[in-house]
């Protein structure tokens, strides 16, 4: 399997900015400077942590065309299976690591009038990036953030500095609250964005929806799943055709060609789609980032150069 | 641009901006709002009432869903400041009659000849090379682009 | 403009004896948008002289576009320098920036970030010293716009017509692309183009003549060409037009860079490979009606495939 380009880069300086959350500044130690990158966009983190290889996706809080540095902010999950543990007590200052180019699925809306963040928690940290990077054509912005309490507000000085009439904060220790009727009086043209816990998400996007805002007005910031590192064995069985076996060193697509039966595939990474197979019967695993979330949810088609089978069988359709 | 106003559920407020012609366009859809008894506001377009459209749409919040019914000649440069607003195509219906009038883009020249909506052959004004209308359409030029003729 | 080097660099472009519409795109294994090759000189002559007398065929952007056209300038002139350090070269001193290009022997100087420090935007400064023609596709609101391009030969189409157009709709006039929904699938893959993993990818079309500049435009000029292909001249007249482009991911704004370098073979030229001439008779042979209008072949199909059997034959009787 390929593996996606990556950039190498080291540990400058570590922060604690609030009790749970600490603060990474990366730089690049030999060639051209960090790829700029776009308000909203995040980078995955490659942890090599004494269990294993792990991933974890972080927002990028540092100026867009700072070329020099990019900084991350990580908070320490009391259940962390490896990720931000290892971030807060295994990194150090001068430490290497590899980290994927900047990638972004939660950026501005361009037609949007009036843009309102809603963060709570670490889910502030996508806003940061994009409040830097807005472009004043006649556009405007908001930031609602609710935190445990100031003391727990990541960039609460720096944001109350830079932001002071576009930012509401809402602290629990103080009884404040923010609430979901918050997206009633927005004017129509507005683009509202949640990143926060899932179920902060989902309280605040059921709420924009019955509202009547139309999906295109909602985002919301979650990470892509890491790859997959568990793989399995399973039978594939091609309508009015033979039964083959795929095992667990191989892909879908590999033992299909393997057995003479020869299907169309382009990027083996799967990104493009050309090696798409109608599913017809079994439970599918998807690993890749071409179908959408509706489609994979259909369970009618795979990405044969890495899904696999849930189940231990899979009838599919080859034309 | 629709024929027909299609009702659209799940909004918090309807508004209905047309002229007199407009109102049986809407009835039906109208009709269906009253019954569910669903928020709604109707804008009378004349004369008078049009220079406070811009200022009237300004004021309204997201969950609110608008139709326009007006004369073609009339319905564009309505749409076009709605969209100014902030009204995506998920939040508003526009609906013509009468004469309708195209653009059609040459393809050599670039100028934007005013055709009637049926024609499918014509020359252009500017360089009168013969065109074939096609049905290729550009929002930013809001016409269509018109192929050499093959002939 | 024909092909003049090696038969054996031709980017060719089919894979099997029959084509379809498809997503053929490929990761890069060298990730560069540009490449110089021997008949620079004479295209960059061709394009300059283009872009100067026809700017508004050549040239299109929308104003909020200049941002995406810096980082297309920034990636660019880091290819250049990168991949032929003999040829080009850059001091940078903050925002300071000196561009040489040792081919033309000129001298740029500019502060990157500074429309006003050049004398024309951004987009259309760099596309003077590279042969390829570059398009910009903004993502935004879900959905890619072509928000600005230089494009110099185009294969018969409008870049005035098509600025500001969303992906989709660009791609409308093709027959059969939207079937099974491929238009779709491809915006996706699109859309989801990473920084730093590169694509490229192979188009391809028939044409008479070996005029690169074969724009919707000059349609007139270059069209009836099509009327005076025959079986003999077929060889020296028709030739195979395939545009290499590359995908690159443009971190800062989001967007994708296109660039397209346009090359021709002659079919005499293509003959000379025995499989290229059996494939390509195949696939002339079974390309549905569809395709073959949309690619303007229609006229000449027929001289074109007594062409490749004659030469077929020839190669039978040796």
């Amino acid at each position: 399997m390929s593996i996606e380009p990556n950039l190498f880069v080291r540990v400058s300086s570590i922060e604690k900015i609030t009790k749970q959350v600490k603060k990474f500044t990366l730089f690049k130690e030999t060639g051209k400077g960090l790829p700029r990158f776009s308000g909203g966009a995040h980078v995955s983190t490659y942890l090599k942590t004494p269990s294993g290889l792990v991933v974890r996706q972080y927002s990028l809080v540092s100026p867009p065309d700072d070329r020099t540095k990019y900084e991350i902010a990580v908070r320490l999950c009391e259940d962390s299976k490896g990720g931000s543990l290892y971030w807060h007590q295994g990194m150090k200052v001068g430490d290497r690591l590899q980290i994927s180019y900047p990638k972004n699925h939660f950026s501005l809306s361009f037609k949007a009038r009036h843009h309102v963040f809603y963060a709570a928690g670490i889910g502030i940290t996508p806003f940061l990036s994009m409040m830097q990077d807005f472009s004043v054509n006649g556009q405007t912005f908001e930031l609602h953030y609710a935190s445990k309490s100031e003391d727990n507000c990541a960039f609460y000085t720096y944001i109350k500095k830079h932001y002071p009439n576009q930012s509401h904060f809402y602290f629990s220790d103080q009884q404040q609250r923010l609430q979901t009727t918050s997206l009633e009086n927005h004017p129509i043209g507005t683009h509202v964005y949640f990143c926060g816990p899932e179920g902060f998400i989902e309280q605040f996007t059921t709420k924009a929806i019955e509202l009547g805002y139309p999906r295109s007005s909602v985002h919301s910031e979650r990470f892509s799943p890491p790859k997959p590192t568990v793989l399995n064995t399973f039978q594939v069985k091609i309508h009015n055709g033979a039964t083959i076996q795929v095992s667990h060193t191989e892909t879908l697509l590999e033992a299909l060609h393997k057995n003479g039966i020869i299907t169309s595939y382009s990027c083996q990474i799967g990104r493009c789609g050309t090696c798409e197979l109608s599913v017809l019967e079994g439970e599918i695993n998807h690993y890749d980032s071409f179908l959408s979330d509706e489609q994979k949810g259909e369970n009618n088609c795979i990405i044969a150069c890495v899904s696999r089978a849930k189940s231990d069988k899979l009838v599919i359709e080859v034309k | 641009m629709s024929m027909d106003a299609v009702f659209i559920e799940g909004k918090r407020k309807y508004i209905f901006c047309s002229d007199e012609h407009g109102l049986r366009v809407l009835s039906s859809v109208f009709e269906h709002v009253r019954k569910e008894k669903l928020a709604y506001e109707w804008y009378h377009l004349s004369t008078k009432t049009r220079p406070f459209l811009e200022d009237f749409l300004r004021k309204q919040k997201m969950g609110t869903f608008l139709y326009v019914v007006l004369p073609y000649s009339e319905l564009h440069i309505v749409q076009t400041m709605t969209a100014r607003i902030g009204f995506s195509s998920d939040e508003s219906q526009f609906i013509g009659y009468g004469e309708k009038w195209i653009s059609v883009f040459c393809c050599r020249c670039h100028e934007l000849n005013r055709a009637e909506e049926q024609l499918t052959e014509l020359t252009c004004i500017q360089c009168e090379l013969k065109l074939e209308v096609s049905d290729h359409y550009s929002e930013l030029h809001h016409a269509f682009l018109g192929y050499p003729a093959t002939s | 403009m024909k092909w003049t080097g090696n038969l054996a660099h031709f980017p060719y472009p089919f894979k099997h004896s029959t084509y379809r519409y498809s997503n053929n795109s490929i990761p890069m294994k060298q990730p560069l948008s540009i490449e110089v090759t021997p008949s620079y000189n004479n295209e960059m002559l061709l394009k300059r002289k283009l872009l100067s007398d026809h700017p508004e065929r050549c040239y299109q952007s929308l104003p909020h576009s200049i941002t995406g056209q810096w980082e297309i300038v920034e990636l660019v002139i880091d290819h250049l320098v990168s991949q032929y350090p003999k040829d080009f070269s850059v001091e940078k001193e903050n925002t300071s920036w000196i561009f040489f290009n040792k081919i033309l022997d000129e001298k740029v100087e500019f502060i990157f970030g500074d429309e006003n420090s050049l004398s024309c935007e951004p987009l259309f400064f760099i596309s003077q010293h590279v042969q390829e023609d570059l398009i910009y596709m903004r993502q935004r609101d879900d959905n890619l716009y072509l928000d600005a391009g230089q494009l110099c030969f185009p294969a018969n189409w409008s870049l005035a017509f098509n600025i500001g157009m969303k992906f989709k709709n660009i791609h409308h006039p093709i027959p059969g692309f939207k079937e099974e929904g491929l238009d779709q699938r491809i915006l996706q893959f699109l859309m989801r183009l990473e920084a730093g993993t590169p694509w490229e990818r192979l188009n391809w079309s028939l044409m008479a003549g070996d005029r690169l500049d074969t724009s919707l435009e000059t349609f007139d000029q270059w069209g009836k060409l099509r009327k005076h292909v025959t079986s003999d001249n077929a060889g020296e007249l028709v030739h195979i037009r395939v545009e290499v482009q590359k995908l690159f991911r443009l971190p800062r704004t989001n967007s994708i860079l296109f660039s397209i370098h346009t090359h021709l073979l002659s079919l005499e030229q293509l003959s000379t490979n025995r499989e290229w001439l059996q494939q390509f008779y195949e696939i002339m042979s079974e390309l549905p009606a569809h395709i073959v209008e949309y690619k303007g072949i229609s006229a000449y199909k027929k001289a074109v495939l007594e062409y490749l059997e004659g030469q077929l034959q020839q190669l039978k009787t040796l």
